[in-house]
């Protein structure tokens, strides 16, 4: 066991080191990079203008008249089938502009001019509300016609590039694809598209669209004075500033950011390295009944997150069971959620209940998956148990379960059950916090209670967004180091 | 003397070797002990008698009482929200088991431009908070028609979308899966003048059952706890609530009333939910290590 | 090849999604002709309507024809109402059905707490229910997000005869916005076998109960701890509570109900205690007084049994001060609103209306009084209520002179989270005497806002 922890702070140490390196390095290069990256961003630029200019000049009278009429190019090499559909999208998208995409475009700018009003009847005061715009409306569909532009240009390159190339084949006297061919195609080479669209469908439409929309928000003032049907505006950078900036909310964002980021660490690494040990205790070779010992602690994984950890707030409460059992012993009795400290250690002890089962069974998978041939050589080598534990197993969990934790790492920065559903974010009124943070309110426990309690979606979406900047440094520092984007094709 | 030293030392390894276990059993009794008293507090509860037992250390009798409120109660009508979620977690077992395998098999198998972009993005996106598009996505469905004041089906459709809608992006397991499933098996179909869709549906999906499994134990296990997204698009239609939305109701606004009938129901979504996965353990652990294993 | 495949799995999708969104375009209307009614931000561009007086009472566009039988229409209403109330609202839409025989209603009722039902009516004014109960503090932000409809004249003899508190409860820039029904105010529930002098808050705390704290106060709640504030003389939005320019809170008065609250905490027979564990603790007998809302009665009541006792608020005494002072209670009032929608048949809004008047009028008021001992705010009832025998009733009568309303103005959004954080922070001793002086500046400048 020593070796075992021996070995692990080694890592450990190992681990944050890296990170710190990493860390500096990232600031360092930055600016490089950041020079870099405009750099390639004006070259690809000017590139795809040349690609695009040149093509017009050496294509015939087909692919010139594909950059007016889609689908030219394919009708001059009569593919029919093509052609129209190509045609079809260039009309569609005209006749959605001029109907729809227009108003849109400029109500995503606007984000509605007059709203709802009331009508009132000449001669008594009976009204009636006239709907208006809607300016979370406006801006949805604001966004929807830019992904539809979007969409469009993708399609009205390709159809140029489309016309190019089969005007190239042409004049090497190339046989041209049948529509059936390409048909077929998509059930055979191509089937991963047919695969990744039917996938990405779905995440298109519910994960990005939104995102992009609640991203949007973060520029605006959509709050509780400037509700959606009254209409808000853009503001700019504004949110940002009130709380990062030097006034306002950043003496709140701070805080709740460093405990956020202690939270993630300690949750992460305390189930991790528990798990592990709990792991190795029950595959202990002695140990009667493993499958039953483990049954009992993944049963707290099978049961929903909001029953258990609501089962457990009673339970902790000031006037739950577990006080009223010291109360009948004698003791003092007292409220673990009404003071920061022990309600920041009631939320860590309580996610070790939840969160131990779960390294727990990985790590037993894991153990169980290490080849035995492994340790047979070793055996034969002369290697004695403890060498074995250091050299086989340990490195072996390591390696396998270092993506792991990074994951895990995010997870917890996002960790919104744990800390609602326990202490709701209390307890409030801590020094230096205000607008609704209390002491163990994560970035992600704030945003919900600003949302949901204070209807602040401006504030809610700015720290969202702010959230994410954190997991995105965070894994970028670390994503580096983690094998698996390494050894991705060493398996197969 | 040798000798007798020798069989020192084995009864001292011996003893030791007995500590150990004797120490092994204790700490798992104990850990054992401090994982199930919860749970077994909660069976307990939900079968206190008819006058309740919140905030007591145990019922003053036991009844079945709040196992017939929870089915008869007519303001919160539990038997629908089961039928509810259960409908909503096939479905969606179907769905976002079929986008995970889909995108997880096309990561790990083909090669094509922007496969690491693609990959990226998944990355990306899986770091905003996801709660934080509550709001736009109640929008976007509203202009679709499938939320707000509308029938409760279509709200149900419209859960069904948000929770297998994203589905694709939870693929690195399953991708990891497919990584260790050997290539020289597509390349031999292929051979045999197999399709790749034929590939797919005929040669790796049976070979798949451990991580399809997995994938749809967790394709359903999402809406018996989702309380977040599926409270803010069901609104108080009572009749369209899962489980999930109704007892996180019962606790949090009327605890007094609604103290046993939410352990009663806990309980009742738990039973089935434990008994599936302790069936499927077995492919819980193969899943995730498998894809933890080759990353 | 390969990228032709992919380019007309692309258009297909394209043509796809085109068609989905050209289906649910926006309607952007620009209405050149309506710049003068402009949009309503809070009520606040829409002409005060001045009441029609005499008898033309009926609405020339309600449609109802036959007031006495109904108009032969049929009309689906949904109702929100507080979870414990729902039996009692389905009783009286019978009623209200038996008064209009020709009309064909379908009814839906639906739980919504009373307190939480701004952030699910803005939320989305189309999808809330079209008649909703409320409390008055949450008005303005109602107002604010366009999801009340003003009350026509019709009704204005009915709310005119309410008490004055509930008047002003249910007014917003000289217009109605809502009919009250019920007026509350908070009391101190005591267990009777435990306590019998509650008349100060000194004597609470030092008698011996033989339970663990003599009183509970849920200190989180700055609902509750704004009493004390009140009590030491602070005014918020001036001394009506409806006067968004009159904001003095970093003053002498509020030093002093901090210093009150602070000292508190040092008191062991009185513990902070959340709502939810407060029925448990009367019962178990782990606290023997409560101050708590008029929600918690039917609670409390089952809890105590006939140990039940109600009280006014006991009187407190200042750091430094020779003589005690009645702590004076938040009061609140519920009211029914209609929601604003604008896909609604003004027929239906009109009917909507109607049943919002009557779930509200006298005779339902005289209901709740004694089915759920709800205070009623009709004038008389109100007086009657004084000795009605009801014992609860009588002590928020009482307790009515002891009593600020809630305000109703939309700046209350920011007043119950900075206020409630910086009193608990006060009673938990995290926020020092040094900075309540900042603290408070902060929460009045924001206020002003």
């Amino acid at each position: 066991m020593t070796a075992f922890f021996h070995s692990l702070f080694a890592k450990i140490a190992g681990w944050c080191k890296k990170f710190g390196q990493n860390f500096l390095a990232f600031f360092r290069n930055l600016p490089q990079n950041l020079k870099k990256l405009c750099l390639n961003i004006g070259r690809g630029i000017r590139d795809w203008f040349l690609r695009y200019i040149k093509i017009f000049r050496e294509g015939d009278l087909g692919v010139r008249m594909s950059y007016l009429v889609m689908g030219s190019g394919a009708f001059a090499r009569k593919q029919i089938a093509k052609g129209i559909a190509y045609l079809a999208i260039e009309l569609l998208f005209i006749f959605y502009m001029i109907f729809n995409g227009a108003g849109a475009i400029r109500g995503f700018f606007t984000l509605g001019t007059s709203f709802t009003y009331d009508l009132h009847f000449v001669g008594t005061d009976e009204t009636v509300p006239v709907a208006g715009d809607d300016s979370m409306l406006c801006l949805l569909f604001g966004v929807v016609a830019i992904l539809v532009i979007a969409g469009f240009l993708v399609m009205y390159f390709s159809n140029i590039r489309s016309a190019s190339e089969a005007y190239e084949n042409s004049i090497v006297g190339r046989k041209l694809p049948t529509f059936k061919d390409d048909l077929r195609a998509l059930f055979d080479n191509k089937f991963y598209v047919v695969l990744l669209f039917v996938a990405l469908i779905g995440v298109i439409a519910f994960t990005v669209l939104p995102l992009i929309f609640m991203i949007l928000i973060a520029f605006t003032n959509y709050d509780r004075d400037h509700t959606a049907t009254g209409g808000f505006d853009w503001v700019g950078f504004q949110n940002f500033g009130s709380l990062v900036g030097t006034t306002g909310l950043s003496t709140t964002f701070f805080p709740v950011l460093g405990w956020t980021l202690l939270w993630a660490l300690c949750a992460t690494f305390l189930n991790y390295f528990l798990g592990v040990a709990l792991a190795l205790l029950i595959n202990k070779k002695d140990i009667k009944g493993q499958k039953i010992w483990r049954t009992f602690f993944v049963l707290t994984i099978a049961i929903p997150q909001f029953v258990s950890l609501l089962l457990m707030r009673q339970l902790l409460g000031e006037f739950g069971p577990i006080m009223e059992l010291v109360r009948q012993a004698g003791g003092n009795a007292v409220n673990l959620f009404n003071n920061k400290h022990t309600a920041r250690l009631i939320v860590i002890l309580v996610n070790l209940w939840v969160g131990i089962p779960y390294s727990m069974l990985i790590t037993s998978g894991i153990l169980m998956n290490i080849p035995a041939d492994l340790y047979e050589s070793a055996r034969i080598d002369g290697a004695g148990k403890l060498t074995m534990f250091r050299k086989i197993t340990l490195p072996y969990i390591m390696f396998v379960t270092g993506p792991y934790l990074i994951t895990q790492f995010i997870g917890n920065i996002n960790n919104f059950n744990i800390i609602y559903l326990l202490t709701g974010g209390g307890p409030f009124g801590q020094a230096g916090l205000s607008d609704g943070a209390g002491g163990t309110s994560l970035l992600v426990t704030w945003l919900y209670s600003m949302t949901l309690d204070s209807q602040n979606y401006k504030l809610a979406s700015t720290l969202g967004i702010l959230t994410f900047v954190v997991s995105a440094v965070v894994s970028l520092l670390t994503y580096r180091h983690s094998s698996a984007s390494k050894n991705e094709e060493d398996f197969q | 003397m040798s000798q007798l030293v020798s069989t020192k030392k084995t009864s001292s390894i011996k003893r030791k070797k007995a500590i150990s276990k004797t120490t092994a059993y204790t700490a798992l009794t104990v850990l054992s002990i401090i994982w199930i008293i919860p749970l077994i507090w909660m069976i307990i509860q939900s079968f206190a008698g008819p006058e309740g037992s919140k905030g007591k250390l145990f019922p003053t009798s036991f009844s079945f009482h709040w196992y017939a409120e929870l089915f008869t109660n007519e303001t919160y009508p539990f038997w629908r929200w089961f039928l509810n979620t259960l409908v909503i977690a096939l479905i969606c077992l179907v769905l976002s088991t079929f986008f995970t395998i889909a995108m997880a098999y096309v990561m790990s198998r083909y090669r094509f431009k922007g496969r690491k972009k693609l990959q990226s993005l998944g990355m990306i996106l899986g770091m905003f908070p996801g709660f934080m598009s509550m709001a736009a996505i109640y929008y976007i469905f509203k202009s679709l028609g499938m939320a707000g004041d509308v029938a409760w089906w279509k709200m149900l459709i419209a859960l069904i979308l948000v929770y297998s809608g994203s589905a694709g992006l939870n693929y690195y397991v399953s991708k990891g899966f497919f990584d260790t499933v050997s290539k020289s098996l597509d390349e031999a179909a292929r051979i045999d003048g197999a399709t790749n869709s034929q590939v797919f549906f005929k040669v790796i999906l049976p070979l798949s059952k451990p991580i399809i499994v997995y994938t749809a134990l967790m394709s359903f296990l999402g809406p018996w706890g989702d309380f977040i997204f599926s409270s803010y698009l069901l609104g108080n239609e009572t009749a369209a609530w899962t489980v999930a939305v109704g007892l996180y109701r019962m606790i949090t606004k009327d605890p007094e009333l609604y103290y046993n009938t939410f352990m009663a129901g806990a309980v009742i979504v738990a039973v089935p939910i434990t008994a599936l996965f302790l069936g499927l353990q077995r492919f819980f652990v193969e899943g995730i290590t498998g894809g933890a294993v080759k990353g | 090849m390969k990228k032709r495949v992919l380019k007309i799995m692309v258009m297909v999708l394209a043509v796809a999604m085109l068609f989905v969104f050209a289906a649910c375009s926006p309607e952007i209307i620009y209405v050149a002709d309506f710049t003068g009614e402009g949009a309503s931000h809070a009520g606040g561009n829409t002409t005060p309507s001045t009441p029609s007086t005499g008898g033309d009472d009926q609405p020339s566009t309600g449609g109802d024809t036959n007031p006495t039988t109904g108009d032969g229409g049929t009309y689906n209403l949904t109702v929100w109402c507080a979870e414990e109330d729902m039996e009692m609202i389905y009783g009286m839409l019978e009623s209200y059905k038996a008064l209009y025989p020709t009309n064909k209603y379908s009814f839906t009722v639906q739980p919504q707490g009373e307190d939480t039902v701004t952030s699910a009516v803005t939320r989305d004014v189309e999808s809330a229910a079209d008649v909703f109960s409320f409390a008055n503090d949450q008005l303005g932000l109602l107002i604010n997000g366009n999801a009340l409809t003003q009350i026509p004249s019709t009704y204005t003899a009915q709310i005119n005869k309410q008490i004055d508190v509930a008047r002003i409860a249910a007014s917003y820039n000289n217009s109605y916005y809502a009919i009250p029904y019920s007026y509350e105010n908070c009391f101190l529930y005591y267990n009777k076998s435990l306590l019998t002098d509650v008349s100060t808050m000194e004597k609470i705390l030092s008698a011996n109960t033989g339970a663990n704290f003599n009183l509970g106060i849920d200190m989180n709640d700055g609902y509750y701890t704004t009493m004390f504030l009140y009590t030491a003389g602070v005014e918020i939005f001036g001394p009506q509570g409806n006067d968004p320019s009159s904001v003095d809170l970093d003053n002498e008065n509020a030093y002093k109900a901090c210093q009150y609250i602070m000292d508190l905490h040092n008191q062991t027979k009185l513990v902070s205690i959340a709502k939810n564990d407060q029925s448990d603790s009367l019962r178990s007998g782990r606290v023997a007084a409560m101050i708590s809302g008029p929600h918690m009665i039917a609670q409390f009541k089952n809890a105590l049994g006939s140990n039940f006792g109600v009280a006014m608020l006991p009187s407190i005494r200042f750091a430094g001060e020779s003589k005690d002072t009645q702590l004076v209670s938040f009061s609140g009032v519920k009211m029914y609103g209609v929601s604003r929608k604008t896909n609604r048949d003004s027929k239906l809004t009109a009917e909507a209306m109607r049943l919002a008047a009557y779930l509200a009028n006298s005779e339902n008021q005289q209901i709740r009084l004694e089915e759920r001992e709800f205070c009623p705010t009709d004038e008389d009832l109100f007086d009657d209520a004084l000795n009605s025998g009801i014992e609860a009733v009588e002590v928020v009568v009482n307790q009515s002179e002891y009593s600020k309303l809630k305000p109703g103005l939309i700046q209350m959004g920011k007043y119950w989270t900075p206020m409630g954080d910086f009193l608990v922070g006060v009673y938990n001793f995290n926020k020092p005497e040094s900075t309540w002086s900042t603290e408070l500046k902060k929460i009045e400048d924001k206020l002003k806002e």
